[in-house]
């Protein structure tokens, strides 16, 4: 593609705040919101990600390179990204999911939010709220006909642990 | 690369809430059923959220309600939820075992599965089992489980089947996955049951079950096949065509009795075969790179057994053999027998080359099994079939047999002619999860404990002839 149009292999990409990123086009174009402006020729300068903070950029361009180069080996790749997630705190990985929804990767959105599902998944109500600051609302009669509706989710026990 | 700015600390304002709703459904997407409803409690704003994930996924086995009767009700509930509320619904997962005493579930199928399709369900899983063990009546699977458009994963177990179902597999355009066990197909009208697969077919795994191979049969996407205890002719195989298959797997399949299979899979990655005969198949494949494992329980040794083991591996030798043989037979084999078999028949013929040979083989048998074995092939190591590390004993036999550079006289070297053809025998070891093997001596055996953690094989170099 970059013989055809001339453009050249690597992409700038500038964060809200104003940071440069050089990067890779191969690596870039896993963002499908980035490859259509390659795609339509608006690459050639500087490509503004107005949504994407330079913290996150970082983080996504990381992911880009470490995922692009790895062959086409499902097991390896998804090796990777749990490796590359496995240490992100809830607020980078929602930083991270918003950037991935943004710059339209679906690979990248899809194990964020497994993560995410993964943190959440066999804990208590009061632990989910907990560990995201969700305030509840509800009042205590409004929570218990909530629960009676889906009853059969609430039986048996939870084991909550910080994993 | 520049480093970032530090901002967006963690702090304790509640950040999921705030998600745009597409991504709060990728997230609900990824929990269980049951922990997806449960976020209706967190808030308000969290009451209805769980509705918009476009899946519903239903197993009566991790079911933490009260009983089956209530695991229907809440999936009659939720099927209906999303239909009258027009809500999105992409993927519905059911796994649902019956029993004699609640077919109360078959009702419930056949309102729920003509529905899907017309909801958009672009994935339907099923998985449905009869539990057998509560009762000896066998069980008609519904016919409605078969032939929905949306169908792409099937997994039945312990059903019998009237020719009508299984012929409706066809209008499944989209099956991926196909898995039957225990499925019998009612033949009492001794008509010839048609079964067309759909081309869609990416794994097939048919085990215990009289369903049989169309004549001709297009399996253009099928990429693993595995048969089990299957005891229908599978002659048609040799008819059928596999552009895609990758993995072939037959287990103790009585219908490769008698009969000769030609396979024609021109990508073949792996194929196996374990049972108590020795099958006559072959391939027609263009894959330079691919492995076979062949496992023979030789308790059923027959006449001719070398002979045919010979056929099979000179059919196999354009690939990776590994050769295992569990020799639990009480009367060991004669050899003057084999000896002779071997050599009436081509047995003067070029060895095979296999990669790995595995035995399983008493004291009393375990030369003349080599001295057959080595007439028809040339492994390169040779190992214990159980522990997959040699007991001391049979190592030592083994180290007798394989180290020694002359036979001990003239009737001996009859048998091993073999003995000409070893260059170089070593015992080897290593430690289970590592790749590299090392040499070591006999007397070095008995320090590596325990024994399940190491393997160890006799690597041997042979003479090119």
């Amino acid at each position: 593609m970059a013989a055809e149009t001339g453009t050249p292999t690597t992409l700038t990409l500038k964060s809200n705040d104003d940071e440069l990123f050089s990067v890779a086009e191969s690596a870039a174009i896993l963002s499908v919101t980035i490859r259509n402006m390659v795609e339509d020729g608006c690459a050639g300068g500087v490509i503004p990600l107005d949504n994407v903070d330079g913290k996150t950029l970082a983080s996504v361009i990381t992911y880009m390179n470490g995922i692009s180069a790895i062959p086409a080996d499902e097991e390896k790749k998804k090796s990777y990204r749990d490796k590359f997630l496995s240490d992100k705190d809830f607020e980078t990985l929602a930083d991270m999911v918003l950037a991935a929804n943004y710059l339209n990767m679906s690979c990248l959105m899809d194990a964020v939010s497994a993560k995410i599902a993964q943190v959440m998944e066999k804990k208590s109500v009061g632990w989910v709220r907990r560990k995201f600051g969700i305030e509840n609302d509800y009042t205590p009669e409004e929570e218990a006909a909530v629960k009676e509706e889906h009853k059969w989710t609430f039986e048996g026990v939870e084991t909550d642990d910080d994993n | 690369m520049k480093r970032a700015k530090g901002e967006n600390d963690s702090n304790s304002v509640d950040r999921i809430s705030e998600l745009p709703k597409d991504i709060l459904q990728r997230i609900l997407y990824f929990l269980s059923q049951e922990y997806a409803v449960r976020t209706s409690v967190l808030s308000k704003s969290w009451r209805y959220v769980w509705r918009t994930r476009p899946n519903l996924d239903f197993s009566d086995n991790s079911f933490k309600g009260n009983n089956k009767k209530e695991f229907l009700s809440v999936v009659d509930k939720n099927l209906q939820l999303y239909r009258d509320q027009n809500l999105c619904l992409e993927e519905f997962h059911l796994s649902i075992s019956v029993t004699y005493s609640d077919r109360k579930s078959v009702p419930f199928l056949e309102k729920w599965i003509p529905l899907l399709t017309a909801m958009g369900v672009k994935k339907f899983r099923l998985s449905i089992q009869y539990e057998y063990y509560k009762s000896a009546v066998r069980v008609e699977l519904p016919r409605v489980v078969f032939g929905e458009e949306s169908l792409q994963d099937l997994h039945a177990e312990r059903f019998v089947l009237e020719q009508e179902a299984i012929e409706r597999i066809a209008l499944s355009k989209h099956l991926k996955k196909l898995r039957l066990e225990e499925v019998y197909v009612k033949d009492d009208t001794l008509q010839t049951i048609i079964i067309i697969y759909p081309t869609s077919l990416e794994t097939l795994e048919i085990s215990r079950s009289n369903i049989p191979f169309q004549k001709g049969a297009d399996f253009r996407n099928l990429k693993d096949l595995s048969l089990c205890l299957v005891e229908s002719s599978l002659d048609n195989l040799s008819t059928c065509e596999f552009p895609s298959l990758k993995r072939l797997n037959l287990r103790y399949c009585d219908g490769l009795k008698e009969s000769h299979i030609s396979i024609d899979a021109p990508n073949m990655v792996c194929f196996g075969y374990a049972g108590c005969f020795i099958p006559s198949i072959s391939f027609t494949t263009t894959s330079n790179e691919w492995n076979t494992y062949i496992c023979l329980d030789s308790n059923d040794a027959s006449s001719n057994w070398f002979v045919k083991l010979k056929a099979l591996l000179e059919s196999l030798s354009h690939s990776n053999i590994c050769l295992a043989i569990d020799d639990n037979n009480p009367t060991p084999f004669d050899e003057e027998h084999i000896i002779h078999e071997i050599l009436d028949d081509d047995g003067c013929g070029e060895p095979i080359a296999v990669e790995c040979l595995q035995l399983n083989a008493g004291l009393s048998c375990f030369s003349t099994l080599l001295n057959g074995l080595f007439r028809i092939c040339r492994p390169a190591s040779i190992g214990d079939i159980v522990f997959k590390s040699w007991e001391m004993k049979v190592a030592e036999f083994a180290w007798n047999s394989l180290m020694r550079r002359e036979s001990r006289d003239r009737h001996q070297f009859r048998h091993e002619l073999w003995l000409r053809d070893l260059e170089r025998a070593s015992l080897e070891i290593k430690e289970i999860g590592r790749e590299e093997w090392r040499s070591i001596t006999l007397s070095d055996l008995p320090n590596y404990r325990p024994r399940e953690h190491y393997r160890t094989h006799f690597a041997l170099k042979w003479r090119q002839s």
